[in-house]
């Protein structure tokens, strides 16, 4: 039943600066996720997990290991997966609504279709009378709305967002959460989401990777058998305490196993 | 993003283990290594190509010389006598003019800066004789201070002037208010709040002033010169181009833009250390 | 939103707009008495008034109308061209390094040479009248066009770039969809510097090889020794500048719309 739509093997990513020096910024990383799964990805900041994210995306060479998608190896970005950037990456001199068409306008779709099917992603993510605001004339939140409905626009199989709720303030940031869990539930896309934010990695997520840095790799990767859907309450359940706390050794390198932690 | 180190990956993808580029590939890529060669040999080919259209008669040798005659002339030029007395006046003017025109700027250009009411006062006519072609004025400046040397001055002054005062202007107003309110609120006098908050804020805005005043007075003093005069580089350049010495011509217009180039790299790299403070 | 804020930055506009109005007639009414003062005839420094009639007289005598057309014809066709060429350059010269390399010389030659210098060069070569003036004009405006829009296309920041590769843009959209509007305020600020540069040119072709336009009525005037007239064309030439730079400030404020507004 269940099918492996993102399968990475031994992944490495390199970066090289012009005097021949470079950075393993992931090294030998396995992971392969199912379709209409929820994963998220955490670690410290630096250890690699934009550049794995946009080498699923094919934004990104490797330097060795494979990823495939969709059992085809990838090398570029495709019509199955889209991303939601850091920092919303909006285009500032488009509106909402011309944002939100981008991925349409470059397939060539036509004017009065794109923009049709712009709005009714205006209505899904809420922005609804903001149509012709340009990005700076919107708050955090609101942007990236815009950024989730613009990749969403474009109908992908996989959802790749890096710290998509990173600048915004923590009110914001959980309503976005929930309305991100809602969209999840009712598109069924497959969603690999990059955060720093240990509850934020948990309450999402259906399977928590966590990596470590330099070189960038796998530490553990946790399940998260919370019952869906889930409110915010569900950080009140002792599971939910339990794996923040698991997680918040691990991330801070004196690492009990899941174990030690479940019995105390 | 410049500075320190950079580092390259992140822009298109290209499937790494692709087979191996083709080979124009490769040089052109090197090429991108390269600004220096592909500088000269961008020059060198375009001098090639003058010469190479001059013998052939291509390119009409009366209109468009060629560059074995302009070195030819050029060497005529520097051992005759004919070209000093030239750069004599026109060094005389620019130095002159520029001097004056720098100092009036700024003097003026504090005032204005600092006292909003008289910059504001100043402002639409400050801004219209700058934004309009002030060259347009030189025959005037002949009519009112004749021929020689005055109305040189006179205009090379002008074209300093405007330059000057308008990047003067903006860094006094630039400097960060919260630096003067500081120094007010330890009761720094005047005195003290010009010469440590206000001088060096504004210093770097005055450099840029400073190059490109120098190079609206080349200007000024070549095509004044050019417009009536009685010498100086402009005169011969125009007294050339009557008689169709396209060669020489074309050697005095190097030798000024070669004296122009070297003279504002040297102003700008005063500016880039004067500046580098500033986060850019 | 706007009604709260209209109210204090709208008397802070005001004033200043007063003040300028005051400031400019300060400057006229202080040029009108300066010939008094000096006891200079107004032969030598017309004072405004007299520039005002004589523009008038001109004017009515039909010696304006079409010395200004061919001037802004001239104008218009030389900042045109040096638009869509200096953009187009710019734009190969961001992308392509080696053509960047290969254009450099040819930019500084430009940049740093008195352009009036060559004017007998260009005559020769295309002609006296529209030719030449249109040419110098061009390679005077030029210049800023193709170095900011260079740098521009340089600078487009990196995350847009990302976004374009990222939904499939390939190299025309990405050039047309991403890497033009993301220098757009950089080439809009080359045309801006280019607008100066143009009317430079046309007024001093005009003024040395040519026999129609602003330019060449100041010669002409000048060589009669007419100075009203000529003052009479230098006010032209000013409120032409003025004229200019406003409607190119209305339109780079509405083309950059999208931008946080700069203080
Ligand atoms: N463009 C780049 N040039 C050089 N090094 C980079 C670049 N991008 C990322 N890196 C390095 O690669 C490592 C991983 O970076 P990144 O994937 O951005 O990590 P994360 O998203 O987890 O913060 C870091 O050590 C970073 O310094
Ligand atoms: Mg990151």
């Amino acid at each position: 039943m269940s099918e492996t739509v993102v399968e990475a093997r031994d992944v490495t990513i390199r970066y090289t600066s012009k005097n021949n020096s470079s950075v393993l910024a992931v090294d030998g990383l396995n992971l392969s996720i199912e379709r209409g799964e929820f994963v998220t990805i955490v670690g410290s900041s630096g250890c690699g997990k934009t550049s794995f994210l946009y080498a699923i995306d094919g934004l990104l060479p490797i330097h060795g290991g494979e990823i495939r998608v969709h059992g085809g190896l990838v090398n570029g970005p495709g019509r199955d997966r889209a991303v939601v950037f850091q920092e919303f990456a909006l285009l500032p001199w488009r509106s909402v609504l011309d944002n939100i068409a981008f991925g349409l306008e470059i397939r060539k779709v036509g004017k009065a279709e794109r923009h049709a099917k712009a709005r009714e992603l205006v209505d899904l993510v809420g922005l609804n009378g903001f149509e012709d605001r340009f990005p700076h004339e919107l708050s955090g939140g609101m942007r990236q709305r815009v950024g989730i409905a613009r990749a969403l626009a474009i109908e992908p199989d996989i959802l790749l967002m890096d710290e998509p709720f990173g600048a915004l303030d923590a009110q914001t940031r959980e309503s976005m959460q929930e309305e991100l869990l809602q969209i999840w539930q009712k598109t069924g896309k497959t969603v690999v989401f990059v955060t720093h934010d240990i509850d934020e990695a948990i309450y999402l997520a259906d399977r928590v990777v966590v990596m470590r840095a330099r070189p960038g790799r796998i530490r553990e990767i946790l399940p998260v058998d919370l019952p869906r859907p889930r409110t915010i309450d569900v950080k009140a359940d002792p599971r939910f305490v339990r794996m923040r706390q698991h997680l918040w050794h691990l991330l801070h390198d004196n690492e009990p196993t899941l174990a030690a932690v479940q019995a105390s | 993003m410049s500075g320190s180190t950079v580092i390259t990956p992140t822009a298109p993808p290209v499937p790494d283990q692709a087979a191996a580029p083709a080979m124009g590939a490769r040089v052109w890529a090197q090429l991108g290594e390269r600004p220096r060669l592909v500088r000269t040999a961008s020059a060198l080919s375009f001098i090639a190509a003058w010469q190479v259209g001059s013998m052939t008669g291509f390119l009409d040798e009366r209109f468009y010389s060629s560059p074995t005659a302009v070195a030819a002339a050029g060497a005529e030029l520097f051992t005759g006598t004919d070209m000093l007395p030239h750069v004599v006046t026109t060094g005389t003017e620019l130095l002159v003019g520029y001097g004056l025109g720098v100092v009036a700027a700024v003097l003026v250009g504090f005032v204005l800066g600092y006292y909003r009411v008289i910059g504001t006062l100043a402002d639409p006519v400050v801004m219209a004789l700058y934004v309009t072609p002030r060259l347009a004025i030189y025959p005037v400046l002949v009519i009112w201070f004749g021929l020689g040397l005055g109305s040189k001055i006179v205009m090379v002054f002008l074209g300093t002037f405007f330059m000057v005062l308008i990047n003067t202007i903006s860094g006094v107003k630039d400097v960060d208010p919260s630096l003067i309110r500081a120094a007010r609120s330890f009761m720094a006098p005047r005195s003290f709040i010009l010469r440590k908050v206000m001088i060096p804020g504004a210093i770097p805005s005055i450099m840029t002033g400073l190059r490109q005043g120098f190079s609206q007075a080349i200007i000024a003093v070549i095509t004044a010169e050019m417009f009536v005069s009685l010498s100086g580089m402009g005169n011969l350049i125009s007294t050339y181009g009557q008689a169709m010495r396209t060669d020489a011509l074309l050697f005095l217009v190097l030798l000024v833009s070669s004296f122009a180039y070297l003279a504002i790299r040297g102003l700008s790299a005063v500016e880039r250390r004067l500046s580098s403070w500033r986060p850019s | 939103m706007n009604a709260v804020l209209e109210h204090p930055v709208g008397r802070a506009l005001s004033s200043d707009r007063s003040l300028k109005v005051l400031g400019v007639a300060l400057f006229f009414g202080a040029w009108e008495l300066l010939p008094w003062v000096l006891g200079l005839d107004s032969f030598v420094l017309p004072p405004p008034s007299v520039i005002v009639v004589t523009l008038v007289n001109e004017i009515v005598a039909g010696r304006v109308t079409e010395h200004l057309l061919v001037t802004m014809a001239e104008y218009g066709l030389a900042l045109g061209l040096a638009a869509v060429i200096g953009i187009s350059l710019g734009m190969l010269a961001g992308r392509v390094r080696v053509f960047d390399y290969a254009l450099e010389p040819f930019v500084w030659f430009l940049y740093s040479t008195p352009l009036t210098a060559i004017y007998p060069l260009l005559i020769l070569w295309v002609g006296l009248g529209f030719n030449s003036v249109l040419l110098i004009a061009f390679l005077l405006a030029v210049v800023p066009v193709i170095v900011n829009t260079t740098v521009g296309v340089k600078n487009v920041p990196e995350p847009y770039l990302r976004v374009g590769h990222s939904f499939m843009a390939d190299r025309w959209q990405l050039l047309r969809k991403v890497v033009l509007p993301g220098s757009f305020p950089l080439v809009l600020a080359g045309i801006r510097l280019a607008t100066g540069r143009a009317l430079t040119g046309v007024v001093i072709g005009e003024m040395f090889g040519a026999n129609a336009g602003l330019g060449f009525r100041i010669a002409e005037n000048a060589a009669r020794i007419r100075v009203p007239e000529v003052f009479a064309y230098l006010l032209l030439i000013v409120a032409f500048g003025v004229v200019v730079t406003q409607a190119f400030g209305a339109l780079e404020a509405r083309l950059l719309r999208y931008q946080v507004r700069a203080r």
